[in-house]
């Protein structure tokens, strides 16, 4: 007689656990209404910031009306300015919500950006604009190894690079006459120089090294399967941005893996992302011929060259070399 | 260098044995099973002199006995064993005879009692610390889909075992990570034994001998791998007669051949599965199961005399797949396992030891992605050659051995990790162990052995290993230890279960994989018919390799370096009547992995992060019930299992890498997931009933019908597998599958 009572109890507590509830809940929720991207850029007209909602779907894709007002406030004078919101497309076809308000920002001045979702949730970011600063470039044209100097002090200088403006120069007069060559070939190359500065007493200095930097010129043609050989030379531009004491990943790196963790790089309040202050600087010069090809850059000249068309290393047929000039 | 060091090893312990033992004699032998010439293992052989002193042994796994330090004399040897007929012989032993026996016993019913050397019973697996050995009719009796059992249904039964779910081939013990454990069959590795569904494995009962299942501590004997053994023997062919066996069930069918080539010394078996789920069970269970699997597997064994026996073993299993559900272009994974074995058995005629010899060529190849264009690749392969001698005492037995290994380790990993496109390693690895047994007192045993390992550029390692008994009666204390080192890395990104596929390399950064096991154990038996026994053990893990965690919604990430440790404790209820046999087994366990990736402390504010790999089931009860009613078999399992660790999101946004004046007008951004802490939700709580019942016919003398039918997830239970945390979308494991077979025997 037990074992039916055995095997009902059984069943009994089989099914008590079969009532327990089954139900999954993977997306939890964020109470942090925006994530927001962008900077206050000093030397420009117009100010930019993107804003995401913060969705239960994944994607980029934001079409549609957002929930948002956004404004600023330059906390030295307390004016206030309401952004205008447009939906942009991207080159990837997806859309997204990207702010715009047309004044200038001072330098110096500080800034609050507030971003408010009709219940009043808010995401803001405070950002100060750096001071101004200058570029000296000491007998740039003459130098192989050019001293430069930036009088004032931002807080951070980031993406300080030197952009080469290179062509492949094609062979003038290919042997025998009539042999296919390739044609003519832009390619600029930007070499970064962050974390190359040296504290002076009113600011950095820089050495930029033509000789060193056109071996990374020509790895970088060799990658994009463009003769190393031919390269010419248009312009140097030296370059960065004054940014504003935020504007420093941790690790002194912009290792998208590390930093796209949310909260890892960011000074948004209730909110995610980075909203900073900042300016673009660039100075450019032409070294001279001399300077040019001793450093490995063409000039003009004889150009008895072979073409470059093998399987392995197809020169995409473009029209031939272009003199942009400056 | 190690075959020298294991000759003078030989001799050293034999002179050790021969001068402990001058002028005495020794009895022992193999005993075989009359019917089929199967080794009975568990006979009790019992040397009794005419004093009525007696002396005696228990069969190992291969038959064999043996009594040692004998004074010259007459003695009476008994072998009894539950359901064969007793045998009796006088034996008049000589100073420093070596009497060698070779017999069989009937099968048959014998009033009388059963002389007892040592416990041992019939029925239901038998455990020591950290050790389980299954019988294949133990197997049986847990309901699956089959006519047939497998070893695979019945860890699944055993509390310190997980598996995802009822699909995958994935089988953690006790914590550690599959690729953790090591999977021998007749000493032959198999890389990957468990087949894509999760009912079957390479072993299936119908050829199987027995298995040992060493959950944790095990012995010197086995290296290589830091958390698990499992050492499965399979039977040899009937060297009486000519047997077949075919199964068919909607899952899996199957045949069986065996028979003698030289009646009584040399046999032959074959055996074939094949599923038939794609074709058979998919059009009645109403949803797709596109798997394919299979096995096949051969042994020759042949007695050559009363000290020696040779066998040759081959397998080769198949398996292929998706495991994806709802998914427009689901990827494919194949797995093939080939093993060829050889094993040569002596026991020499004037030395009281018994030795094997193992030579072995083992070879997985794994692949994921569209056949001949593989996403990602991995192939193992590699020979092992192992010796391994036991020298018997009188109180005391010493295992010896040594080995050499070198697998081969190739992997193309097709982007699964950014920081390792391809590896290719060869790992030698070459050694010798030493462990002893000495009885302490009558009542306490105690293990203590090292294993040392020579590991190519990983230098030479010391491993040692300690496990005592202490056998009091009915009760019955055990506690066991070692330290373990895992030669090969199998890398698996956990974070998707779907995702089963597992590179071998060796250790990406050079750190062998490295575990301390302790563990605490205690059987007691109130009685003939109940055994209680509670086992709690610890492994301490290094040197572990994870997925990083990154918030890009994307299935390729970093490898990361990790330590962890497993807690826990099993509680087991057994009873053994005539005709019930049941067991409730309840497993509390706790995995905590502690992940160091360099982003850490800029992400959580810390230098680690503690968490519950998915694969911590922290509670598991199993309840097996097997019952004769009248001329029926029937079976019920009921499995509870609290849900295991995934990682939970709270939004999604979007990220623009602001590494300069990047103007948001242009740049769309990258998909972004704002994960919670790493494996902080819990999946719901698993359960799953299933019943079988099973009804043998015999319509000749030796031909028999048995005829199945079950219900596997009784109750329909909706299970998950596998959860898409980026869309809620979740693929449940079976649903109520019923379930029929017929096995013929002829």
């Amino acid at each position: 007689m037990q074992r039916p009572q055995h095997l009902f109890a059984f069943l009994a507590l089989a099914a008590l656990v079969a009532g327990c509830d089954q139900s999954i809940q993977p997306l939890i929720g964020e109470d942090r209404p925006y994530t927001l991207w962008g900077f206050l850029d000093a030397n420009a007209d117009t100010q930019r910031v993107r804003v995401f909602t913060i969705e239960e779907r994944l994607g980029t894709d934001r079409s549609g009306p957002i929930d948002a007002v956004v404004t600023s406030t330059d906390l030295a004078t307390s004016e206030v300015t309401r952004w205008t919101g447009e939906e942009v497309t991207f080159i990837d076809s997806s859309t997204g919500h990207v702010f715009y308000a047309a004044f200038r920002a001072e330098f110096e001045h500080s800034y609050r950006l507030d971003v408010r979702r009709s219940d009043g949730a808010t995401s803001s970011a405070s950002v100060t604009i750096p001071p101004p600063v200058s570029v000296e470039l000491v007998d740039a044209r003459n130098r192989i190894v050019v001293p430069v100097f930036i009088h004032g002090r931002p807080p951070n200088l980031v993406d300080v690079s030197v952009l080469y403006d290179a062509v492949t120069l094609p062979p003038a007069n290919p042997w025998p006459p009539g042999t296919p060559a390739s044609p003519g070939h832009e390619l600029a190359v930007s070499v970064p120089y962050s974390g190359l500065e040296e504290p002076t007493d009113d600011g950095w200095y820089f050495e930029v090294d033509l000789r060193a930097d056109f071996a990374v010129v020509q790895d970088t043609y060799t990658l994009n399967c463009l003769s190393p050989d031919h390269i010419g030379l248009r312009r140097i531009r030296f370059r960065f941005l004054a940014a504003d004491d935020q504007w420093a990943p941790p690790g002194d790196s912009f290792d998208p893996n590390l930093l796209i963790e949310p909260g890892t790089f960011s000074n948004v309040e209730n909110g995610f992302g980075f909203f900073g202050g900042g300016y673009t600087v660039s100075e450019s010069w032409v070294p001279t011929e001399v300077v040019q090809r001793s450093v490995g850059f063409r000039t003009s000249g004889p150009c008895p060259l072979m073409p470059l068309d093998t399987p392995e290393c197809q020169v995409p047929p473009e029209p031939c070399f272009r003199d942009t000039g400056d | 260098m190690c075959l020298r060091a294991g000759l003078a090893c030989l001799v050293l312990s034999s002179c050790w044995v021969i001068s402990a033992g001058a002028q005495d004699a020794t009895v022992r032998g193999f005993i075989t099973d009359a019917s089929d010439g199967q080794p009975l293992q568990g006979v009790n052989v019992a040397v009794i002199d005419q004093t009525g002193i007696l002396r005696g042994d228990v069969t190992d796994d291969d038959g064999f006995f043996i009594v040692v330090r004998l004074a010259p004399g007459q003695y009476t040897l008994r072998a009894s064993f539950i359901g064969y007929v007793t045998v009796t012989d006088t034996l008049v032993l000589e100073p420093d005879d070596t009497h060698r026996v070779r017999f069989s016993m009937e099968p048959g019913i014998e009033m009388g009692e059963e002389i007892l050397i040592e416990a041992d019973r019939e029925g239901g697996a038998t455990a020591a610390a950290g050790l389980q050995t299954v019988r294949p009719r133990d197997i049986d009796m847990v309901p699956t889909t089959d006519v047939s059992g497998d070893l695979v249904s019945y860890l699944a039964t055993m509390p310190g075992v997980v598996s995802i779910g009822d699909r995958g081939g994935q089988v953690f013990i006790r914590g550690g990570e599959p690729s953790h454990n090591l999977s021998l069959l007749d000493g032959m590795y198999l890389y990957q034994p468990f087949h894509i569904l999760g009912f079957y494995s390479a072993f299936s009962s119908d050829i199987l001998r027995n298995a040992d299942i060493y959950a944790g501590a095990f012995s010197s004997k086995f290296s290589g791998r830091m958390s698990s053994v499992i050492d499965v023997h399979t039977r040899n062919g009937n060297s009486q007669e000519m047997r077949r066996t075919i199964s068919l069930a909607p899952f899996v069918s199957m045949g069986l051949l065996e028979g003698p080539i030289k009646k009584g010394t040399m046999s032959f078996l074959l055996s074939a599965r094949a599923s038939t789920i794609e074709r058979v069970a998919t059009r009645y269970i109403g949803q797709p199961l596109p798997y394919t699997f299979g096995d096949f597997f051969g042994k020759l064994h042949t007695i050559i005399s009363d000290s020696h026996q040779f066998s040759v073993s081959a397998i080769r299993t198949y398996d292929r797949g998706t495991l994806e559900q709802n998914v427009a272009n689901p990827e494919q994974i194949r797995w093939n396992n080939t093993a060829y074995g050889l094993r040569y058995l002596i026991a020499p005629p004037t030395l009281p030891i018994l030795g094997e010899v193992l030579f072995s060529v083992s070879e997985l190849l794994m692949e994921l992605g569209p056949v001949g264009e593989p996403v990602r690749s991995t192939a193992i392969d590699g020979f092992n050659l192992a010796v391994n001698v036991t020298n018997f005492g009188r109180r005391t037995q010493v295992d010896w051995g040594f080995f050499l290994r070198a697998p081969r380790l190739d992997a193309e990993l097709g982007g699964l990790y950014q920081n390792l496109a391809f590896t290719s390693d060869r790992i030698l690895s070459t050694g010798a162990y030493f462990e002893p047994e000495v009885g302490l007192t009558e009542q306490i045993d105690l293990r203590a052995g090292v294993v040392v390992q020579f590991l190519g550029d990983q230098g030479v390692h010391a491993e040692p290993r300690l496990r005592m008994m202490y056998d009091r009666g009915s009760h019955e204390f055990s506690i066991a230890g070692g330290i373990y080192r895992q030669e090969a890395v199998g890398l698996n990104d956990r974070r998707d279960a779907t995702n089963i596929f597992t590179a071998w390399a060796g250790s990406p950064t050079g750190n062998l994989p490295r575990a301390i096991h302790a563990l605490v154990g205690y059987q007691f038996a109130p009685r003939p018919w109940l055994r209680v026994s509670a086992e709690s053990f610890y492994k301490r893990l290094s040197s572990l390799f994870v997925s990083e965690w990154t918030a890009f919604p994307r299935f390729t990430t970093n490898l990361q370096e990790a330590s962890g440790r497993v807690l826990g404790m099993d509680l087991r209820i057994e009873v053994q009547k005539p005709r019930l046999y049941a067991f409730v087994n309840y497993g509390l366990s706790s995995v905590e992995y502690r992940a160091m990736q360099e982003t850490l402390p800029v992400w959580f504010g810390t230098d680690e992060v503690r968490y519950r790999p998915p694969h911590d089931r922290r509670h598991q009860l199993n309840a097996l019930a097997s019952i004769a009613l009248g001329k029926f078999d029937v079976s019920f399992r009921w499995n509870v299992g609290s849900g295991l660790p995934y990682s939970q999101i709270r939004g999604f946004d979007g990220f623009v890498l602001m590494d300069g004046p990047t103007d948001v007008r242009h740049e769309p951004g990258q998909a972004r997931v704002i994960y919670d802490q790493p494996y902080r939700g819990v999946l719901p709580t698993y359960h799953r009933l299933d019943i079988s019942v099973e009804r043998q016919f015999q319509y000749r003398d030796d031909s028999f019908i048995t005829l199945q039918a079950g219900l596997i997830n009784a109750y329909d239970q909706a299970n998950v597998f596998a959860l898409d945390i980026f869309t809620a979308r979740r693929n449940d494991q079976l649903p109520l599958v019923p379930t029929a077979g017929i096995k013929f025997e002829f």
